[in-house]
C-alpha cells in the first residue's frame, strides 16, 4: 500500500537579511505510512515545527520552503499529488479537511472573548459551509473523542477550562472536518505529567478508532515509546534516522540517539552510565562540515568531518552515519568524550 | 545526623491579588520540612502547586503570612540586620531563566565582579578578575579568558545557567536554591548542569534544594538525599529519597509515578496510568477542602472531603493520607525488565 505522504528532499530557508541564511529543514525526506502513528523527535530549533508548518505550507516569513516535494497519495489513485504544485487557493481547501494540526502552544491562542462552541462553529464555517446544529453534533462528538463533556465546555470560555482541557478542545476542534492527516506539535509538553499520560492515551485510542494518520512532534523520546510506531529522529535540520519504534529503543543505530537515550535520567535501572552529550547544537547558518554531528560525536574521525553521510538503508530502517554498524555492535557508548 | 541548616515550621503563604480583593491564593500551606547542612533536598511538585513559592521563603525573599523559617535555629524574621544579611549571603537562588536573570548589558566578569566587591569577598579589580575566572573553571566554562568579557546572548543556555551558578557561588553559600534549573535547557545538555550541581554538593559541602517538576532528574541528583512532594500548596508525602520512591504510598504520587513516561516500549506499554476520577488539577486558587486531593482520588471517602490529613510517620517517610495504610501499594518496577535507556 502507498504511504499517505512521502516528504522528498523538503527544504525550508529562512532569510535573515544582514544575518545570513540558514536552512532549518535541509533536505529532509520520509515516508507517513497511511494509519500510523509516526512520531518526530528533535531538540529545540532541530526543525520540527518548521518541517510540520511546510507540510501544509504556513512557514512563517522570512522562511520558504526552497524546494523539495510533498507526494501526497489519495486513495484509489496512480499518481500523486504534489502539495507544493497546488495554487493557495487549492491548499487552502486541503488543510484541515485534509491534513490538520495542532500548533505548539495553541492552547494559548484560543480567542478568550469567544465560547469554545463558536469557536468550533467558526473553525467549521470558515472552510465549509454548514447548518449550525449540524456542526455543533460534530463538535459533541470529537469532545467525547477527547473525553470531554460537550454539555459543559461547549459554553465555556478558555479561561474557565484547564490547560489540559484547552489542549483537548483544540485536539476536536482539529478532528471537526475529519482529516486524513493530523499533526500534533508538542501538544503535551506544557501541561502536567498526569494530564499528559492521558492525552497520549486518548491520541492513541483516537488514532486506532479512526485509522488516522499521525504525526506527533516532541522533544521527549519517552513520550513516543508508548504511543509512536515509527520514530524520525532529526538534529540540525536533518533526520538522522527512522526506524520502527520497538527497534530503535532496542539497538539506536545513530550515535546521537544514543547519546540522547543515555543523556536522559530515568525513573527505574542504573543511572551510572548516565551522560550529558557534550558541545551543543550547531548555529544552522555555519553547520560543520561533513556530518553536522562530528563536533559531539565520540565515533568521529577524519572521514566525518569531510563527508556528509547519507540517510541509507540500514534493513527496515535507515540512519545517517557512516559508522552505523559499528555504534549499532556497542551496548553503550563506553567513553566519555574528549 | 548532621546539623540542620534550614527549618520551617507549619509555614504558611497567602497571596492577595490587589489591595482590596478578596481573593486569596495559599500558594503554600503549613509546610514544614529541614534541610541539613550540605544535604540534597528535591521538591517536586506540579505547575501551580508551590514549588517557587516555597524556595523564596527559603531564601528569604518572601516573608511567611504564618510560621517560621529557621537558620541554623533563629527565626530569620526576627534576627538581628547582621544575622540577616548574614543569611541573605548563605542562601542562594538560582533561577530557572538565566536569561532574565542576567544583565544582558553587563560582561560576565561585570556580572560576577559586582557581588565579589559587594560582599567584600576580594579587595580589589585585580583579584576580582582572578576569582571570576577561578569561579568560571569551577562551573566548566574553560578557559575562563574565553567567557569574561561576552555578554549573556552570546552564551548558549547551559552556559548561561552556568555563569548564573558562578555568581552564585561569588559569596561562598551554604545553600543552593535551584528552581528549575535545567527545564530551559537542551535535552542533551541536562545533565551537565545536574552534574556540576552535584559536583558542588560533594566538593565543596553546600546543600542543594531543587526545585523541579521532573521525578528522573530529581532521582539523578538526590537519591541519597531527601524528596519532598508537592500538590496545590502542601507537601503529601517526604522523606529518604529512596524510602519514598521504593514504596510511594499517596494515591497522587502513585498516580504521578505510573504516569511518568519510560523510554522503553516494552515497559511503557505494560503500564497504564493510573485511572483518577477527574483528569485534570483543580485550579490552584480554590483548593477543594479537606483533603486537597480527593476530587481526583480513587481512594476518597467522605472524611477525606471534610478533614484535611496531616503529615505523619516516622521522619524518613511520612505521607499526609487518611488511608496511606489501606490503600494498596504500587511498585515502579514491573514485570519487564527494563533496557540499559530505561
Ligand atoms: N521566524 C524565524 N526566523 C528565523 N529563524 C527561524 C524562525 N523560525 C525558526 N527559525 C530557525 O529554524 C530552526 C528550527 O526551528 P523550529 O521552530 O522548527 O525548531 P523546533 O524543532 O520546532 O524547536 P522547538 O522544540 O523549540 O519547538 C531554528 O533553529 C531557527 O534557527
Ligand atoms: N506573586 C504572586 N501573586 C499572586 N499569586 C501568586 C504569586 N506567585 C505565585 N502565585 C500563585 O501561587 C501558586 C503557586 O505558584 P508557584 O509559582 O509557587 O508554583 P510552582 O510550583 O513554582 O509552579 P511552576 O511549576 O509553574 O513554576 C499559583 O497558584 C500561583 O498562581
Ligand atoms: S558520521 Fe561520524 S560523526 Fe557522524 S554520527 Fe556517524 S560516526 Fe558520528
Ligand atoms: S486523604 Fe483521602 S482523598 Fe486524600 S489522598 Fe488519601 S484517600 Fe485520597
Ligand atoms: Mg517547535
Ligand atoms: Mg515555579
Amino acid at each position: 500500500m502507498k504511504p499517505l505522504l512521502q516528504v522528498r528532499d523538503l527544504r525550508v530557508t529562512f532569510d535573515l537579511g544582514r544575518h545570513g541564511r540558514l536552512n532549518a529543514v535541509d533536505g529532509v525526506s520520509f515516508d507517513l505510512a497511511r494509519g500510523e502513528f509516526t512520531a518526530l523527535v528533535g531538540e529545540s530549533g532541530s526543525g520540527k515545527s518548521t518541517t510540520a508548518l511546510a507540510l501544509i505550507r504556513l512557514v512563517p516569513l522570512p522562511g520558504f520552503i526552497s524546494g523539495g516535494r510533498l507526494l501526497w497519495w489519495e486513495e484509489g489513485q496512480r499518481e500523486p499529488l504534489d502539495l507544493l504544485r497546488l495554487s493557495d487557493a487549492q491548499m487552502r481547501e486541503r488543510r484541515w479537511r485534509d491534513i490538520a494540526m495542532v500548533f505548539q502552544g495553541a492552547q494559548n491562542a484560543l480567542n478568550p472573548v469567544m465560547r469554545i462552541a463558536e469557536q468550533m462553529i467558526e473553525t467549521v464555517r470558515s472552510h465549509h459551509p454548514m447548518p449550525r446544529g449540524e456542526i455543533l453534533e460534530r463538535a459533541a462528538q470529537c469532545l467525547r473523542m477527547v473525553r470531554l463533556e460537550p454539555s459543559r465546555v461547549l459554553r465555556a470560555y478558555p479561561h474557565e477550562l484547564s490547560g489540559g482541557m484547552r489542549q483537548r478542545v483544540l485536539i476536536a476542534m482539529s478532528l471537526l472536518m475529519s482529516p486524513r492527516l493530523l499533526i500534533l506539535d508538542e501538544p503535551t509538553t506544557a501541561l502536567d505529567v498526569i494530564t499528559q499520560a492521558h492525552i497520549l492515551e486518548i491520541l492513541r485510542e483516537i488514532q486506532e478508532q479512526l485509522g488516522l494518520t499521525m504525526l506527533l512532534l516532541t522533544h521527549d523520546l519517552a513520550v513516543v515509546a508508548k504511543t509512536a510506531r515509527r520514530v524520525l529522529i532529526m538534529y540540525a535540520g536533518q533526520i538522522v534516522e527512522d526506524a520502527p519504534t520497538e527497534a530503535l529503543f532496542a539497538a539506536p543505530y545513530h550515535p546521537y540517539t544514543r547519546g540522547l537515550l543515555q543523556a536522559v535520567p530515568t525513573l527505574r535501572g542504573d543511572l551510572t552510565g548516565k551522560r550529558p552529550i557534550p558541545g551543543g547544537p550547531p548555529d544552522l547558518r555555519h553547520p560543520p562540515p561533513g556530518c553536522r554531528f562530528h563536533p559531539r560525536c565520540p565515533y568521529a574521525d577524519e572521514t566525518c568531518r569531510r563527508v556528509e553521510p547519507t540517510l541509507e538503508d540500514a534493513g527496515g530502517r535507515r540512519v545517517a552515519c557512516h559508522y552505523w554498524q559499528r555504534v549499532a555492535r556497542t551496548v553503550l557508548v563506553q567513553e566519555p568524550h574528549e | 545526623m548532621q546539623q540542620t541548616l534550614i527549618a520551617l515550621e507549619e509555614v504558611s503563604l497567602i497571596f492577595r491579588r490587589g489591595w482590596l480583593s478578596r481573593e486569596r491564593v495559599e500558594a503554600v500551606s503549613r509546610v514544614s520540612l529541614t534541610i541539613p547542612e550540605g544535604g540534597i533536598l528535591a521538591l517536586v511538585g506540579e505547575t501551580g502547586s508551590g514549588k517557587t513559592t516555597l524556595g523564596k521563603l527559603v531564601a528569604g525573599l518572601y516573608r511567611p503570612t504564618q510560621g517560621r523559617v529557621l537558620f541554623r535555629g533563629q527565626n530569620l524574621w526576627t534576627m538581628d540586620r547582621r544575622s540577616f544579611l548574614e543569611y541573605r549571603r548563605a542562601v542562594q537562588l538560582v533561577h530557572q531563566d538565566a536569561f532574565a536573570a542576567l544583565n544582558p548589558v553587563r560582561t560576565i566578569y561585570q556580572s560576577l565582579k559586582a557581588p565579589l566587591l559587594r560582599h567584600r569577598m576580594v579587595r580589589n579589580g585585580r583579584e576580582a578578575r582572578e576569582r571570576a575566572a577561578e569561579l568560571l573553571e569551577r562551573v566548566g566554562l574553560t578557559p575562563p579568558e574565553l567567557f569574561l568579557d561576552k555578554y549573556p546572548h552570546q552564551l548558549s543556555g547551559g552556559q548561561r545557567q552556568r555563569v548564573l551558578l558562578a555568581r552564585a557561588l561569588t559569596v561562598q553559600p551554604r545553600l543552593i536554591v535551584a528552581d528549575e534549573p535545567v527545564s530551559m535547557i537542551d535535552v542533551s545538555l541536562r545533565l551537565s548542569i545536574l552534574q556540576l550541581l552535584r559536583e558542588l554538593n560533594r566538593r565543596l559541602g553546600i546543600a542543594i534544594l531543587y526545585i523541579t517538576h521532573d521525578l528522573a532528574t530529581a532521582r539523578y541528583l538526590a537519591e541519597e538525599g531527601q524528596l519532598a512532594v508537592m500538590y496545590l500548596g502542601q507537601i503529601v508525602e517526604q522523606g529518604a529519597f529512596r524510602k519514598v520512591l521504593e514504596n510511594p504510598c499517596h494515591p497522587y504520587l502513585q498516580a504521578l509515578l505510573s504516569a511518568i513516561p519510560i523510554p522503553d516500549p516494552r515497559v511503557a506499554r505494560a503500564i497504564r496510568p493510573m485511572t483518577l476520577q477527574e483528569i485534570d488539577p483543580p485550579d490552584p486558587r480554590r483548593p477543594p477542602p479537606g483533603c486537597r486531593f480527593h476530587p481526583r482520588c480513587p481512594y476518597a471517602q467522605r472524611i477525606c472531603r471534610e478533614i484535611p490529613p496531616a503529615l505523619e510517620g516516622p521522619a524518613d517517610h511520612q505521607v499526609a493520607c487518611h488511608f496511606a495504610r489501606e490503600i494498596p501499594s504500587w511498585r515502579l518496577s514491573s514485570a519487564v525488565s527494563p533496557s540499559p535507556w530505561a
